[in-house]
């Protein structure tokens, strides 16, 4: 049965009926960017009815945060290109910033002139509500990891923190040793009380002597008046000792006696003191390693090997990547006062790739540099550190890029060994033990020409 | 005297309060305008820079378009008047301000005036 056609109001109700049926909000525009249809999901996110919509300003209706600067539709409408999934906000009528995403494109009439245009948009807050909660798993005080081996240590960590006994934290710099530290000190029953951080390689053995110990009245010429030690300052809480493998013999032997007699005797003074100091020592180096060399006393390595935590390099934790760079950039947002939402694809992958001799704290000062030169919302390749662009460029120079997926991966063997066999299939096909119309068939799937 | 702000989009009332390029400030006595200036937030600032800078030119008023709850409660607390949900033409909805007739939620079109409904709308408007 041949049916009547549809006249234009019926067409347009028929449009509207799909209009609606769909998920996501729809609108449309005309060139002079006034609305001609709202669909109900548009209705639904924005709050604004259809009847009030129609005809006025995209922008007063959608209220979104590019409309003024950045305009999508207007970027389609202009370079003929569709905007896909690119994530934003608006605000609805109830005054909630909601986040979506919206597509674009051209509308066009029969002859093919632009007539306007038309813009799709998603609901993102249940995503990025649930977004919220997987990152509250991710994070443990202010450490933020979804690796295995450190989720296994937020799960210990609490227990760790209310026992009393010294902790050996080794990892690169740069790892987050002295946020373990401090997790462990507010995570345990000496929160309230101090917590003193003492580098112990950055000060010669004379200065580090009487930072950590104190010194009398005239214990020497300068000694004008009493200077308590760290040891003291830190009494009831907690002493973060880092670089503790920078200790010379003769400071490892003082530390070794605050260890097991809980008392030290500050410089020129004839009494001793004693104290209820907790402690957590750090270092980059491996103590084992020292010990064995004898660089390091095997009595304080004992001391204070008792509870060791061992923190992976970040190239050994590439998963947090992506995690890290979320975190840094709503650290910096906050405090540069920008709205900068991400990096583009291209930075994540080379950030992915990149192997961080620095890890996190080097991870950090390359988002803070992108920061300080993005003057848009996404951080992009131009604003990294050029040296870690040099570094990742000389890198892909030498290694083969990995391949994308199998099915990229496949067609690149085929292609090598190709080339290897002189374009020769019957070669090909053997090397790669498959049959000659196996390889005909694969090479025409993915496009590959005669080499 | 009292000193108005009119986040602006070209010559219109900006669609949103947090996102406007420029900022007019507009001092007004008597119901009439006597002083009239711009300033530029900084690109892509939180809001809540933008309202300290308000507050720091000492505005009392805030004429504007979408504004979100967080926004219109920290001007409100600190004493600045809002009339959000403002569509149109800065000039109009400034000359209806001084004659003390600019109504939140209202649309200034050349077509003639109408209403959007938002949510902190007094009478049979406030739902939605």
């Amino acid at each position: 049965m041949l049916r009547e056609p549809m006249g234009k109001r019926e067409e347009s109700q028929f449009i509207d009926i799909i209009l609606d049926s769909i998920a996501d909000g729809v609108f449309t525009v005309d060139k002079e960017w006034k609305i001609t249809s709202f669909n109900r999901a548009a209705e639904r996110i924005t709050g604004i009815t259809r009847h009030q919509a129609i005809g006025q300003h995209c922008f007063d209706v959608f209220h979104a945060n590019i409309c003024q600067t950045a305009c999508a539709l207007r970027r389609t409408m202009e370079t003929g290109k569709e905007i896909i999934d690119l994530p934003i906000n608006i605000v609805n009528q109830r005054g909630e910033t909601i986040p979506v995403s919206i597509s674009t494109a051209i509308l066009r009439d029969q002859k093919g002139h632009i007539v306007g245009g038309v813009e799709t948009f998603r609901d993102l807050s249940a995503i990025e509500k649930l977004r919220k909660e997987l990152s509250k798993q991710y994070s443990f005080e202010d450490i933020i990891s979804k690796n295995y081996q450190i989720q296994k240590l937020f799960a210990i960590l609490p227990d760790i923190a209310e026992s009393d006994s010294t902790i050996l934290l080794q990892g690169p710099s740069g790892s987050g040793k002295e946020l373990f530290a401090r997790a462990i000190h507010n995570l345990s029953p000496r929160k309230n009380k101090p917590y003193v951080i003492v580098s112990c390689g950055a000060l010669p053995d004379t200065l580090l002597e009487s930072e950590l110990f104190g010194y009398v009245k005239g214990a020497f010429t300068d000694a004008r008046s009493d200077k308590p030690g760290r040891f003291t300052l830190a009494d009831k809480g907690t002493i973060f000792l880092d670089e503790v493998g920078d200790l010379s013999s003769s400071m490892q032997v003082k530390l070794l006696r605050v260890l097991q007699e809980k008392e030290y005797q500050p410089l020129g003074a004839t009494a001793t003191i004693k104290v209820d100091v907790r402690i957590i020592a750090a270092t980059n180096k491996d103590l084992t390693e020292l010990k064995e060399k004898g660089l390091f006393r095997e009595d304080l390595y004992y001391r204070l090997n008792v509870i060791k935590i061992e923190l992976p390099p970040l190239s050994q934790r590439r998963e947090d990547i992506p995690l890290l760079i979320e975190h840094f950039i709503r650290v910096f947002n906050l405090e540069m006062g920008k709205k900068i939402s991400g990096v583009s694809d291209d930075v994540l992958r080379l950030l992915m790739r990149y192997d961080f001799p620095g890890n996190i704290r080097e991870l950090q000062n390359i988002i803070e540099h992108a920061f300080v030169l993005c003057k848009g919302s996404i951080i992009e390749l131009e604003h990294l550190p050029r040296e870690v662009i040099e570094k990742q460029e000389h890198l892909m120079r030498e290694s083969p890029v990995p391949y994308q997926g199998l099915q990229e991966a496949e067609a690149q063997i085929i292609r090598e060994t190709l080339k290897r066999n002189n374009g020769h299939r019957g070669k090909t096909a053997q090397a790669l033990g498959i049959a000659k119309s196996t390889l005909w068939r694969k090479m025409k799937r993915y496009k590959i020409e005669q080499i | 005297m009292t000193k108005v702000a009119i986040p602006l989009f070209g010559s219109r009332v900006s669609p949103r309060f947090d996102c406007a390029p420029d900022i007019l400030i507009v001092t007004v006595e008597g119901g009439k305008v006597v002083d009239k200036n711009k300033f530029t937030p900084l690109r892509l600032a939180p809001a809540v820079q933008l309202i300290n800078q308000l507050i720091q030119r000492e505005v009392q008023v805030v004429i504007c378009g979408a504004i979100d709850c967080f926004s219109s409660r920290f001007l409100t607390q600190s004493g600045v008047r809002v009339i959000p949900w403002v569509t149109g033409e800065a000039d109009e909805a400034l000359k209806l301000f001084t004659e003390g007739k600019l109504e939140p939620g209202i649309i200034l079109s050349p077509g003639g005036r109408k209403r959007w409904r938002y949510w902190g709308a007094r009478g049979p408007g406030r739902r939605f």
